[in-house]
């Protein structure tokens, strides 16, 4: 429903269909998927970072590629926008007035409802929003309902401007700032009577209410030139290019001298052609931004990593990991950015950026606080981790020792064949023995490969803490996918000294 | 966040929710009352909505500040439902991947997703396991527990 009241239902529904299913604000450069549901782009380009799928219907896509602009959606959010700037209160306004009025004809047995509704007629199409939310004000305030109505009476059909002056200080100021009404005649103010066609008679009385419409004085945010803004005739003329003006042809899209281009046509578009350079274009003074293209930070050295960063002039601290975070984050908000009808500046992306570190900075460390953490959060560890971590550790101590065994099995086996492949036709058993007990084996370049042929020999005795030690260092140096849950076991196990004191008791029967 | 307001605005059946302190609008309150024709009926339940620094690209922690008996609620009290785990994480491997978090969701469908749990138990992931046995098995004494929990809660 968002803020809208229960009359005005239509707006409500317009107002959520138009708004991101992901941040909950109206659309901000809306992007739409193969599946055409449509996000905001920084919205649905941080989603993608996450999972390549439609936050919606789940559908998965290929990459940010896919993204295409909803440009038609833009425009109806930027419309729609400036209808809730606009009109949403003097609506809201408009509605308590009648329920005030509709009370008061009620309530009063003298003058029956005829005379009150004429009026609230008469101010439906109201062309000052800000006499209404004064009459308004009056009803709300609990003056004499006659009172309110007389006011409404004057602001809804002047017969003198002098009316709404005296009525309006802010109408004042508008008329202040113009020298003489016939200037008044002139002001593009002419732009909003279109709409207004009724009124078009009362034209002095319409334009200040116009005015102050689109006046700082009387609303927050000034209405943004609309693309359906019919232009006034001299400024038509204003823009229609002189006869030494480049143009493009309607046809072959070609610069063409505006004087010519009539020849140019007349010859199927083959003469008159102007040379690319001669005339630069006004999207050539201004390159477009091209957008940048993902990075795959796995094969980047951080010094490369850090130069990417300096290019575009971004801090180059921390450790790798942030780096590449800040990285990534640019690239979604630079990329973001050029998708929008008027993209910021770079600076202000820096900002932007800046100001997503800081607060990711306290983020981190409101969670370290906190009691509660993200289910995303980081491993570190905090001391309820480390009381579950020990008693779950010492709850399965059996179990792990006993994978921690089979996969160390396992281990030794398979490299103990490959030594034999290897040395089979020049060595002798001794021979490898020996290479086994000095640690370098010339099949395996990993120094873990040979410790852990060690901790294969090793007697069924030996001190769990050294085991598990020498394959945390295995687990962690190379990935074993089938093997989570030892790695856990083993990260458990490295942490926790209790169960290390403890442990030995129950692998002993293996 | 454009979600508080629509929830101020227009709070769904039976529960409210709002921001702890204004300083700091990743920390929620919330309040739930027990829905009708279950044991639950009555209660007003509390329970506190941690959000990570990326929701909604994240689910938010829901945690139950007041005791619970419920086959879905730990024993302190953090909730476990499908809507609340990432796509990433998945602790008992069974759950679909239509039934996850997704940043299209909200805190009124979290709410309400939580209401129709306390109505209707999943006793097949089992996070608090006394409570889904007796669910299952001994429901006549599932139900009085329940409703000691919730005369207890209320002060009674």
């Amino acid at each position: 429903m968002g803020d809208w009241p229960h009359e005005l239902v239509p707006f409500a529904a317009m107002d959520e269909s138009l708004r991101c299913a992901i941040c909950k604000e109206l659309l901000s450069a809306a992007m739409a998927l193969p599946c055409v549901h449509s996000f905001c782009s920084l919205c649905i380009r941080r989603h993608f970072q996450r999972k390549l799928q439609c936050p919606s219907c789940r559908t998965p896509v290929q990459g940010v590629h896919v993204l295409k602009n909803n440009r038609l959606l833009d425009d109806l959010v930027a419309q729609f926008r400036a209808i809730r700037d606009h009109f949403r209160q003097p609506l809201i306004d408009l509605l308590a007035q009648r329920a005030a009025a509709a009370a008061a004809s009620a309530a009063s047995a003298t003058s029956p409802g005829a005379d009150g509704r004429k009026n609230l007629d008469g101010n439906l199409d109201d062309p000052n929003p800000l006499a209404s939310q004064g009459a308004d004000a009056d009803a709300a305030s609990g003056r004499p309902a006659v009172r309110s109505s007389k006011r409404r009476r004057t602001s809804a059909a002047p017969t003198h401007s002098q009316d709404a002056r005296l009525h309006d200080p802010a109408l004042d100021a508008d008329i202040a700032d113009n020298d003489s009404d016939s200037e008044f005649e002139d002001k593009p103010v002419k732009v909003l009577r279109p709409a207004r066609p009724r009124r078009q008679q009362h034209s002095r009385i319409d334009q200040p209410g116009a005015s102050s419409m689109i006046s700082p004085s009387s609303s927050s945010s000034p209405l943004p030139p609309g693309p359906a803004t019919p232009l006034s005739a001299d400024r038509m003329l204003e823009l229609q290019p002189q006869g030494d003006d480049a143009v493009d042809c309607p046809i072959c899209a070609k610069r063409v001298l505006a004087k010519r281009l009539n020849a140019h046509l007349d010859n199927q578009c083959r003469s008159d052609v102007l040379a690319v350079l001669a005339v630069p274009s006004q999207t050539d003074t201004q390159p477009r931004r091209q957008p940048k293209p993902s990075v795959a930070y796995s094969i980047l050295s951080d010094a490369k990593i850090r130069r990417k960063l300096e290019e575009d002039g971004l801090p180059t601290t921390g450790t790798r990991a942030a780096l590449i975070r800040r990285h990534t984050e640019w690239t979604t908000l630079f990329n973001a950015n050029l998708d929008s009808h008027a993209p910021r500046s770079d600076d202000a992306l820096r900002a932007a950026l800046a100001a997503w570190e800081r607060a990711q900075a306290e983020d981190t460390k409101a969670v370290q606080a906190s009691s509660f953490r993200p289910s995303t959060g980081s491993h570190d560890a905090t001391p309820e981790d480390t009381m579950l971590v020990q008693s779950h550790v010492a709850k399965y101590a059996e179990e792990f020792e006993m994978l921690i065994q089979q996969i160390r099995d396992r281990k030794a086996r398979r490299l103990r064949e490959q030594a034999e492949a290897a040395a089979a036709g020049q060595a002798s058993a001794s021979e490898l023995g020996a290479s086994m007990a000095t640690g370098p084996i010339a099949s395996t370049p990993d120094a873990d490969g040979a410790e852990l042929v060690g901790g294969g020999f090793q007697p069924e005795d030996a001190s769990l803490s050294s085991m598990a030690g020498g394959l945390a260092d295995d687990t962690s140096s190379r990935a074993l996918p089938c093997l989570d849950e030892l790695e856990l076991a083993n990260s458990l196990l490295a942490q926790s000294d209790v169960t290390n004191a403890a442990a030995p008791d129950l692998s002993g029967p293996e | 966040m454009a979600e508080y307001k629509e929830l101020t605005v227009n709070p769904p059946d039976g529960v409210t929710a709002g921001p702890v302190s204004e300083s700091n609008f990743f920390e929620w309150e919330a309040l739930i009352s027990g829905p009708d024709g279950t044991p639950y009926e009555g209660g007003i339940f509390s329970a506190v909505l941690t959000f990570p620094r990326d929701y909604p690209l994240s689910p938010p922690v829901m945690k139950f500040t007041c005791l619970m008996f419920h086959p879905n609620i730990y024993p302190d009290g953090t909730v476990c439902i499908s809507i609340l785990h990432a796509p990433g994480d998945d602790p008992n491997m069974y759950e679909h991947a239509s039934e996850r978090w997704s940043p299209v969701q909200s805190v009124e469908k979290i709410l309400l997703s939580v209401v129709s749990m306390l109505a209707e138990p999943n006793d097949e992931s089992g996070a608090h396991v006394d409570a889904s046995k007796m669910w299952r098995e001994d429901r006549a004494q599932f139900d009085e527990i329940v409703r000691q929990t919730v005369r207890k809660t209320l002060g009674l």
